[in-house]
């Protein structure tokens, strides 16, 4: 996962990430098991169960890292933030 | 590595999400064949 | 891959291929869609763009235009530039004969252009031969134009019996061009339907390229040979027949098919015309019966899970049995190469 610390080697610090949103070169949308998310620089698909968690266009704005629809339980919050890492690492999220 | 599987899917009901959700991958190079 | 979230049924294709004219300036002998002269009655401008709100409503994400030669439409440029308006991706099958550097100047402006330049044959007389005289080297030179920008490009190509021994040279070709290679499957579909025999590859020319795909992990194919793919493949791309599932079909006039192989009666899933896409897509029969097809006959196979069956196409062309399993899949062609070697020895 790309860090958001900061990054010496470029000779500066980086800010850190205001937040996390869908990359500009992917789309989501809702589908019966979840979300189903498309990447036009594959191309490639990413089903997610996800239900009726997240909306589609959940990502659309910036999110922050840990920020996640009202009414999600602790226990979904945890499989959420492992999904978003995931997402992260695929490419279909990007740190804004 | 996928996601190990966890979540409970059938057709008819909206998936249970347990500890991890299920994420699959897959290449759509041109699904038809042709184009 | 495990297809399940595949079977449980999309709410709207993922892609579609749209061929938006007959009109072809070329006479290629494998055309799937017998393409040349522009048919009567096909989409006017209005009833295109609203085909794209009406995609961009049902959530597709990629459209992958086709025909006919798309750039013969005049008003082709006004359809894709529709589609980027709702960030709908598009991928354009072409011959590249009427490429300009204004052209591809305009459509580099868009990050939301593949293009594919269909070629076939790494030698001109084998290429020309299929497509026409000249051809080579008008698709050589769209290549060069498109190499030259942003667009990510492929050369297509359709695996013949012709030139199967080249496509390791086109492979070759295209990397020394900055593209990459892409290889179709040849399908007993319009013209192609009519030089089947002469152009079908062989057994041996199936099994030999699937071996040499399997060596050859940027080379793209989409799901054309899926009946094909060796273990080292899996994984880059479907298993099973993706149309009603996660594809379709829309031809020159609005009418709705399972694949670009299947464009006729028997099974046209609806009209543009009377029926919204998402109607169509959500009530045909036609299309339902293709996410309900089961090949049985292929279920004791022992790489059923790689194929599924094949292509039902295929199966339809040759044995008029949509059911009958893929006629070409590698099992068949490793049975029917043993046979004729038995044949032979006895």
């Amino acid at each position: 996962m790309k860090s958001s610390q900061s990054t010496e080697s470029a000779g500066f610090t980086r800010m850190a990430a205001a937040g996390i949103k869908l990359h500009p070169s992917c789309r989501a949308r809702q589908e019966r098991f979840g979300l189903l998310f498309y990447d036009c620089r594959g191309p490639r698909l990413l089903f997610a169960a996800t239900g009726t968690l997240l909306p589609a266009d959940f990502f659309g704005t910036v999110r922050r890292r840990d920020e996640f629809p009202a009414g999600v339980s602790e226990s979904q919050k945890l499989a959420l933030n492992k999904f978003v890492t995931q997402l992260l690492e695929k490419g279909f999220l990007h740190e804004q | 590595m996928e996601a190990e599987y966890q979540a409970e899917v059938t057709c008819s009901e909206e998936p249970r999400i347990l500890e991890e959700i299920q994420v699959e991958e897959l290449a759509i190079d041109g699904i038809c064949g042709v184009y | 891959m495990s297809n399940k979230y595949v079977e449980m049924g999309m709410r709207s294709p993922v892609n579609l291929t749209w061929e938006v004219t007959l009109a072809c300036n070329l006479r290629c002998s494998h055309c799937l869609s017998s393409s040349g002269v522009k048919a009567c009655n096909e989409l006017t401008t209005a009833e295109a763009l609203d085909l794209v709100e009406q995609l961009h409503t049902a959530g597709v994400f990629q459209v992958n235009f086709g025909g006919g030669e798309p750039f013969i439409r005049p008003d082709f440029e006004e359809i894709l530039a529709a589609c980027h308006s709702h960030g709908i991706m598009t991928c354009i099958s072409t011959n590249g004969t009427l490429f300009t550097p204004e052209l591809v100047a305009r459509l580099s402006r868009n990050r939301l252009v593949a293009i594919q330049v269909s070629m076939d044959g790494a030698k001109r007389e084998t290429c020309d031969a299929i497509r026409g005289e000249g051809v080579f080297d008008a698709a050589i030179a769209a290549v060069k134009l498109l190499a030259a920008t942003r667009i990510p490009t492929s050369i297509n190509t359709v695996l013949t019996a012709q030139n199967a021994d080249e496509i390791p040279a086109m492979h070759d070709m295209a990397r020394s061009l900055g593209v990459s290679l892409r290889v179709s499957r040849f399908r007993p579909s319009g013209r192609g339907a009519d030089n089947w025999e002469s152009l079908r590859p062989s057994p041996a020319q199936l099994l030999g390229f699937s071996d040499w795909l399997a060596a050859s992990g940027d080379v793209r194919t989409g799901d054309s040979f899926f009946s094909l793919t060796s273990q080292e493949r899996q994984g880059l791309g479907l298993n099973l027949c993706g149309a009603a599932k996660l594809t379709c079909c829309v031809s020159p006039t609005g009418h709705m098919y399972p694949c670009a192989f299947l464009q006729t009666d028997r099974f046209e899933a609806g009209d543009l015309r009377r029926n919204s896409f998402q109607e169509i897509w959500d009530g045909s029969e036609i299309y339902e019966s293709f996410r309900n097809l089961r090949i049985h006959s292929c279920e004791e196979c022992q790489r059923f899970d790689q194929c599924h069956g094949g292509c039902p196409a295929v199966a339809w062309h040759l044995k008029n049995d949509i059911n009958g399993g893929d006629p070409e899949c590698l099992e068949r062609c490793v049975t029917s190469i043993a046979d004729n070697r038995l044949a032979v020895a006895a």
